[in-house]
């Protein structure tokens, strides 16, 4: 009785074999095949990328040619019109510049409000914790004109204001949430610990959780960069002055379905439109490995 | 049992958030809004700034801060602000501004958007501007000028520039296959049988015509040309179920016997002039608005592919259906500068010079002297003068005008297309596909 239930439980283990009487069985093979099959899934993902980049090194009116990676001869005109024809360079300071107060704000208003939330007792906690949470189910688009509205009437229209003002207000329900959930994760006894020592509720915040909540402050700031640096609507809305543009502003005047188009240089800014979001994600995946590393508790 | 730092905690929260909220609407009360009511005197020597708000690519917006540039020499005591978005992030944006009745003094508008911005004193009428001599359009076609009447008669825009969507094709491809231009009057019968010519005599991989059949425009066209309004007078269907059930089935048929590229190549073609099949020698003929000619010429002559050309929509047993889409200028109703925002439109759409710097870039120039001076002119750049050349056979036909209601786009540019490329693919019938169009339209135009 006892065998046959091991072999139905082995039975079921068995994992599932595709080709019956061919499972490789050399490790070496194995893991030839796994990479083989990952490295073509990869050249799936990354091979449009590859061909921006390519194309954005042809002259602009061979652009389109085909979905090969052939050129006849490189230049990077495409690079020039752009940074310096149609003033890229200075969009690619304002959209760092929005990049930065955007997550100075994100963090200063997230995580003090998540540290409200996941640490102080007060009244109507539960009450607004749950809106909160009704406002992440709230979509954006619903917002956008009352808060044009707003806007207009505080005749903050035309400046960065209307763009980060919001972000050192807590309008990001999501990162709340998110450094709520991780702060509620830390052991309390360090709170009580540094209490002892005469901590008021700002020490605490400042010099026990803060610290300690560096993955989730890390997740924040990664993630809040991406969304600045490739937030077209909040920019299309708020900015006319050519001069205080984005990115992705920028990059919307080089194509339009009524007139020309320039697919070069629109290429060239796109691929450097990439190297800060890869730059800063990759120094921020450094952090969030180190982060997760370090603990409070030995 | 609270203590007696809970309870100052408390009080300093509550009165912290009451200050707050009491600087907030001291603010909100202090400031001004941004717009005007628009009830300064009207003069004809204005000053002030305004803002002139257009869609356009770089080429464009370089002509039109020309024009801008020469308005103010002539007017110095008046800054023009431009700004300029591309054509689809303009109407997110203008969309916005509208509902907050901040659009700029001269906001660039549409024929087929008018009526959504008529509404709700988003537009002013402009019509004691023409009559008391501020803005002059005696010099343009009255059909033209009626596209820019809303729905009460009034008009809410003034044209300056009339695109109007006609058949490109290869002449060189064409020639090739011993095929001969379509004269002028040709019509549906004619069209249908130079397509089955050039089927048999295009080699393989080419087709005589792009898959079209989703494009509304090409529909108002040939309703137009049979006699039909897109819209009755209360803003639903004006044609019967079975012409379009008519002209979807030309379009399948032509799928399947080869004449139009197969839907799933079709897909596939982008949206730009640069990215279309036409520029790229692989069809021959394809829908395009006739002010495109000249950027898809340029594409065409990268890819070697030859010389293009532009002709009407073909003739129906009505005439020709032809539709004219004018882009024009409006004034919004909370426009504080309404002297200079007339000044501007008046110079806009009649200063010879400006139209000269313009050369028509946004649709053919809708005053009839400085079109024919364009004409005439032998800088004017020939697949230009081509473009104008139609515009002015369309215009001395009847041009129908049509009033496009609010909710035509989701029925005609999202719901059209959606339902005609299942019918196409085989997934609906033709007669299920119209009557499903018909359901919907219904409501959406209510």
């Amino acid at each position: 009785m006892t065998g046959r239930a091991d072999a139905a439980i082995t039975a079921r283990r068995r994992p599932f074999i595709l080709f019956r009487g061919h499972r490789p069985t050399n490790p070496a093979l194995q893991s030839a095949l796994r990479h083989i099959v990952v490295i073509c899934l990869l050249i799936a993902i990354l091979y449009p990328i590859v061909w921006m980049i390519v194309a954005s090194f042809r002259p602009g009116e061979e652009a389109l040619n085909g979905l090969g990676l052939s050129f006849s001869h490189l230049t990077i005109s495409n690079y020039r019109q752009g940074l310096n024809g149609m003033n890229f360079s200075r969009f690619f300071l304002n959209s760092l510049f929005l990049a930065v107060v955007e997550i100075i704000g994100t963090l200063f208003s997230c995580t003090l409000a998540a540290y409200a939330f996941a640490r102080l007792d007060f009244r109507f906690r539960r009450v607004l914790f749950a809106i909160l949470i009704g406002a992440l189910l709230l979509p954006s688009q619903v917002l956008i004109v009352p808060q044009y509205v707003i806007f207009h009437h505080l005749n903050l229209v035309g400046t960065y204001l209307p763009l980060i003002l919001p972000h050192f207000l807590g309008i990001d329900a999501f990162f709340i949430f998110l450094n709520t959930q991780f702060i509620r994760g830390l052991p309390r006894e360090l709170d009580d610990a540094a209490r002892i020592d005469g901590c008021g509720e700002i020490k605490i915040f400042l010099r026990v959780v803060l610290p300690l909540s560096l993955p989730a402050v890390a997740t924040t700031a990664m993630f809040m960069f991406i969304n600045s640096w490739n937030d077209l609507l909040g920019p299309l809305l708020y900015l006319s002055n050519t001069s205080l543009f984005t990115v992705p502003q920028g990059l919307t005047t080089l194509l339009d379905t009524t007139g020309q188009s320039s697919f070069g240089a629109l290429f060239a800014m796109s691929t450097l439109s990439l190297i800060p979001v890869a730059a800063f994600f990759f120094t921020g995946q450094k952090l969030l490995v180190d982060g997760i590393a370090m603990t409070g508790l030995k | 049992m609270k203590s007696a730092g809970t309870r100052r905690r408390r009080r300093s929260a509550l009165l912290g958030m009451t200050a707050l909220t009491a600087v907030a609407a001291l603010a909100t009360a202090c400031s001004s809004p941004g717009g005007g009511s628009g009830s300064v005197a009207l003069t004809k020597k204005p000053t002030g700034d305004i803002t002139y708000f257009w869609w356009g690519d770089p080429t464009r917006n370089q002509k039109t801060d020309a024009v801008m540039n020469l308005f103010e020499k002539q007017y110095p005591h008046v800054k023009v602000n431009g700004e300029e978005e591309a054509f689809t992030q303009y109407w997110q944006k203008v969309t916005v501004q509208a509902a907050a009745h901040d659009l700029p003094c001269v906001t660039q508008t549409q024929s087929r958007e008018l009526l959504t911005y008529t509404k709700d004193n988003v537009f002013m009428p402009l019509n004691s501007l023409i009559s008391k001599g501020y803005i002059n359009v005696s010099g343009m076609p009255k059909s033209i000028l009626d596209s820019g009447k809303g729905e009460d008669g009034q008009i809410y825009m003034i044209p300056y520039g009339a695109a109007y969507d006609g058949f490109a094709y290869n002449k060189t491809m064409a020639q090739k296959a011993g095929l001969a231009d379509p004269p002028q009057g040709y019509t549906w019968t004619w069209f249908q049988n130079w397509l089955q010519q050039a089927r048999k005599k295009l080699p393989a991989g080419e087709y005589p015509i792009d898959q079209n059949g989703s494009d509304a425009d090409i529909f108002i066209s040939y309703a137009e040309s049979y006699g039909y309004s897109l819209f009755n007078k209360s803003g639903q269907l004006g044609f019967p179920a079975s012409l379009l059930e008519r002209y979807w089935t030309m379009w399948v048929n032509w799928a399947k016997d080869g004449i139009a590229l197969p839907e799933n190549l079709a897909a596939q073609e982008g949206s730009t002039i640069q990215q279309s099949y036409l520029v790229q020698g692989k069809v021959m003929t394809e829908a395009e608005p006739g002010n495109q000619l000249y950027d898809g010429q340029i594409a065409a002559d990268s890819s070697h592919v030859g010389t293009l050309a532009i002709t009407t929509h073909p003739f129906g047993p009505k005439g020709l259906g032809n539709v004219v889409i004018p882009s024009g200028l409006s004034i919004p109703a909370s426009c504080n500068n309404v002297s200079a925002a007339a000044a501007f439109i008046n110079f806009f759409t009649n200063n010879a010079a400006g139209a000269k710097i313009y050369a028509s870039d946004n649709g053919a120039v809708t005053d009839t002297n400085l079109l024919n001076q364009q004409l005439n002119d032998p800088s004017t750049n020939p697949v230009v003068k081509e473009e104008l050349g139609t515009y002015k056979f369309i215009v001395n036909h009847h041009t129908p005008v049509v009033l496009y209601p609010p909710g035509f786009e989701n029925v005609f540019e999202t719901l059209y297309p959606q339902i005609f490329q299942k019918v196409v693919d085989g997934e609906e019938s033709v007669n299920a596909g119209v009557q499903s169009l018909f359901a919907q339209a219904k409501s959406d135009l209510s």
